[in-house]
């Protein structure tokens, strides 16, 4: 019993209240690799935790506390999984919990909270959460670091209350509700005085909207250090802006330069490069697959592996080529083996927007309660352009160009072409038949392009539905809205019955 | 003969429709909603039922279909059906030649496409807030101190408009208390908070892809002030339905009971 995919219902894993139970009979082999790597997992977090700074880091921090409920976002994030689809999303979000931890572990030894290694801490720059790392790849002897990513943006991923304490402080604070939660809650964090106080300078970007402009504000002055602000042209597609976004980039390495008495090396620069640029040739075979009736690395296996491939780990990381290569060797196995991503693949969607943190497993209850499978996402579908590798003067133009084209801002900036009429041309090449559109609701960059998507998608002979989201705040549009839309759709537009009925209406209001 | 019921427990208004075998309405009952959706939905059946001499209770209904806002909660429907299907069907009952309809409930907007077949080709629904619904109009009625039909018969005596710039229920009440302190005429502000509902019913048309006319249903399809001013803002023809436009919702659903009663 259970041992095929679908053939329990996962309904039963809810039960309103946190999940304490979520072990699913996969099959001996299955359960068996994902029991392991359960275990696995409690094993990397352990070994985090043993070390002084990071333990002291759990009762210094606040938002500490939601990495509790890592081991959970692993059940949430494999569910209903079987085979080749199960092996890539434990391989692919293992090593982002792994790289992740490395990183928090040099940024807590630097902390004078926590470890309080001055040394460290002199050769840490500190980048914004949306703002990709490649500049850093120039500087072998330095040490890139985020501190917003872990104090903010995955706390909403590991719980969905993870932020709301926050929140709630920024509009104690003053700041109105319906502000994007993503930078009320870094300035929620700034207000408790949150961050860790480390590095010797800091680079931000004027990446998505006024609300990140907020939040860099806020941290330029809570950090106290100086603070580099590049600023990537929004009109990204313009030949015209490229020399201005050269010219910026070489801004701010000659910042990083001057505050840290270190000189860019272009050749550790092009060396990480050369691996980055092989890390996309991965990439780009998976989108092949993709385009298959047979896709294997899709949904958030992809996009939260893509996003720290992508922007943290930006070819300094060995180990993420290594995966990426195991990656493909497994989806070739799976596409060899003809492998469904759900019990039965019903409609082939991409999803548009920018996903809700505190429900990244909304890809996968569409494909275990109603047959879709989410091919690819917004955000994932960045550049995938080359970087020169060894002429310096092309090479600048191609690092500004990759990032012009960040996570978060590639598709919200740039207009009608890239945030529009993209979205079509990919629905064409990867032969989907739906879109889910989801709708941050405090996002004002997407939401200009609301009505055009209507009435193209109707154009184009797609199914277009809607997902309306909070970003971080679940109070505003819960899991059940979400899946609520999704729902009346399928039911009412395409009168189609949920492959698994038992969670169609499911209880998860308190749950991780 | 046999009877067909549609219940449509709407968040402010219960609406109940029996049909007879040939589809005619036999009965039909609107009643304010009480807070719970059950007991307002037995009561308007109930109520129906006392209408069709050939009927002792509602169990004799061949068959029943539950919808609106409590859908869920109509536990003696022998089905629940959504409520944009509902609406869609109770449409397409009432006139075939309809192909948008902007749904205004008291508390959500909806948007919706209809097949030839009186299915829904596409939809799209506003259930996030306030603004724009019955509830709107309902606060705004308590702010100038009138019913809601004295509060649209107002609207349509203007001569100029006064822009409400304020979408949020909330804060347009506070822009028509300020306006009002400031002795500005009350029917041109009147107008102008149909208008500003009008803009909004703009998308959910865009939404379902009204080109030339679009029919209005819900409570507030009875509002005259607001169709003048959806069609003076989407530059569209508001169809008029041969039948009460709020009873759609319970229309649709005993045409599906009758549907699947006859099994059609």
């Amino acid at each position: 019993m259970g041992k095929s995919m679908g053939s329990e219902p996962l309904g039963k894993l809810y039960n309103g209240r946190k999940a304490k139970r979520r072990r699913e009979w996969r099959g001996l082999k299955d359960t068996w690799y994902d029991y392991v790597h359960w275990l696995g997992i409690w094993g990397t977090l352990i070994g985090f935790v043993l070390r002084p700074a990071n333990l002291k880091a759990f009762f210094r921090y606040r938002w500490m506390v939601n990495y509790l409920a890592v081991p959970d976002f692993f059940d949430r994030h494999t569910e209903g999984m079987r085979g080749t689809q199960l092996r890539v999303a434990r391989v692919a979000l293992e090593l982002v919990v792994r790289d992740m931890c490395k990183s928090m572990s040099v940024m807590f030894r630097a902390d004078p909270a926590c470890g309080n290694d001055k040394k460290l801490n002199e050769k840490l720059v500190v980048f914004d959460e949306n703002m990709m790392s490649q500049i850093m790849n120039g500087f072998p002897n330095l040490k890139w670091v985020s501190v917003e990513v872990p104090a903010v943006y995955t706390c909403a991923m590991m719980a969905q209350d993870g932020v709301l304490y926050y929140l709630d402080a920024a509009q104690e604070y003053g700041i109105p509700n319906d502000v994007c939660p993503m930078p009320a809650a870094e300035l929620g964090v700034a207000l408790k005085g949150d961050y860790p106080r480390i590095g010797r300078c800091a680079v931000q970007c004027n990446t998505t909207c006024d609300g990140s402009l907020m939040g860099n504000g806020i941290m330029a002055s809570c950090m106290d250090i100086p603070t580099f602000q590049l600023a990537v042209p929004i009109r990204h597609d313009e030949d015209s802006v490229q020399q201005y976004a050269a010219e910026e980039i070489l801004n701010a390495i000659a910042f990083i330069e001057e505050q840290t008495g270190e000189t860019f090396d272009w050749n550790a620069f092009f060396e990480t490069m050369k691996r980055f640029n092989k890390e996309t040739e991965q990439l780009l075979e998976w989108y092949d697959i993709s385009r298959t009736p047979y896709p294997q690395i899709t949904g958030n296996s992809l996009s939260l592996y893509r996003y720290a491939v992508y922007m943290a780990a930006g070819g300094r990381v060995d180990d993420f080529l290594k995966t990426d290569h195991k990656l493909t060797k497994l989806a070739m196995k799976g596409y060899g083996r003809k492998e469904l991503m759900a019990k039965q693949v019903r409609h082939r969607a991409i999803t548009w927007g920018v996903q809700s943190a505190y429900y990244t497993a909304f890809g996968i209850w569409l494909q275990n309660c109603w047959g879709i499978v989410p091919l690819v996402d917004m955000l994932t579908l960045c550049s995938t352009r080359m970087i020169d590798t060894e002429d310096k003067d092309k090479a600048v133009y191609d690092l500004a160009y990759l990032y012009e084209k960040m996570i978060m801002r590639s598709r919200s900036n740039g207009g009608y072409e890239v945030g529009v009429a993209d979205l079509w041309r990919f629905c064409e090449s990867f032969h989907v038949d739906m879109v889910i559109m989801y709708a941050h609701m405090g996002c004002k960059s997407m939401s200009g392009y609301h009505g055009l998507f209507e009435e193209e998608a109707r154009a184009h002979g797609i199914h277009l539905v809607w997902a309306t989201h909070g970003l971080m705040d679940a109070r505003t549009a819960s899991r059940k809205d979400m899946r609520t839309e999704v729902n009346r759709y399928m039911r009412t537009v395409l009168r189609e019955e949920p492959l698994d009925a038992s969670l169609e209406d499911i209880d998860d209001e308190l749950a991780w | 003969m046999r009877y067909f019921g549609g219940c449509d427990a709407g968040s402010t208004y219960t609406k109940c429709v029996i049909l007879d075998e040939d589809g005619k309405i036999a009965a039909s009952v609107t009643m304010k909603s009480r807070i719970n959706p059950v007991l307002s939905a037995q009561a308007a059946l109930d109520d129906a039922v006392t209408q069709v001499s050939d009927l002792k209770n509602a169990s004799e209904l061949a068959y029943l279909v539950g919808t609106g806002y409590g859908r869920n909660k109509v536990p003696f429907a022998d089905e629940n059906i959504s409520e944009i299907s509902c609406h869609a069907m109770g449409v397409h009952v009432a006139d075939p030649s309809v192909k948008a309809v902007i749904d205004i409930g008291g508390q959500d907007v909806k948007g919706i496409a209809i097949d030839t077949d009186g299915t829904v080709l596409d939809f799209a629904m506003n259930d996030k807030c306030a603004a724009g619904t019955g509830r709107f109009f309902e606060t705004m009625a308590n702010a100038f101190e009138m019913s809601l039909p004295e509060f649209s018969r107002l609207s349509l005596t203007a001569k100029n408009v006064i822009p409400i710039t304020a979408q949020c229920t909330v804060f347009a009440e506070s822009e028509v208390i300020s306006l009002v302190g400031e002795g500005k005429p009350m029917e041109e502000i009147a107008a102008g908070i149909e208008m500003s509902v009008a803009k909004r019913c703009f998308v959910m048309a865009k939404k379902a892809g009204a080109t030339d006319s679009v029919a209005l249903t819900g409570g507030c399809a009875k509002n005259d002030g607001l169709k003048d001013a959806i069609e003076k803002v989407l530059k569209i023809r508001v169809i008029d339905l041969a039948i009460d436009p709020q009873l759609m919702g319970a229309l649709g659903a005993a045409e599906f009971a009758r549907q699947k009663g006859m099994g059609a």
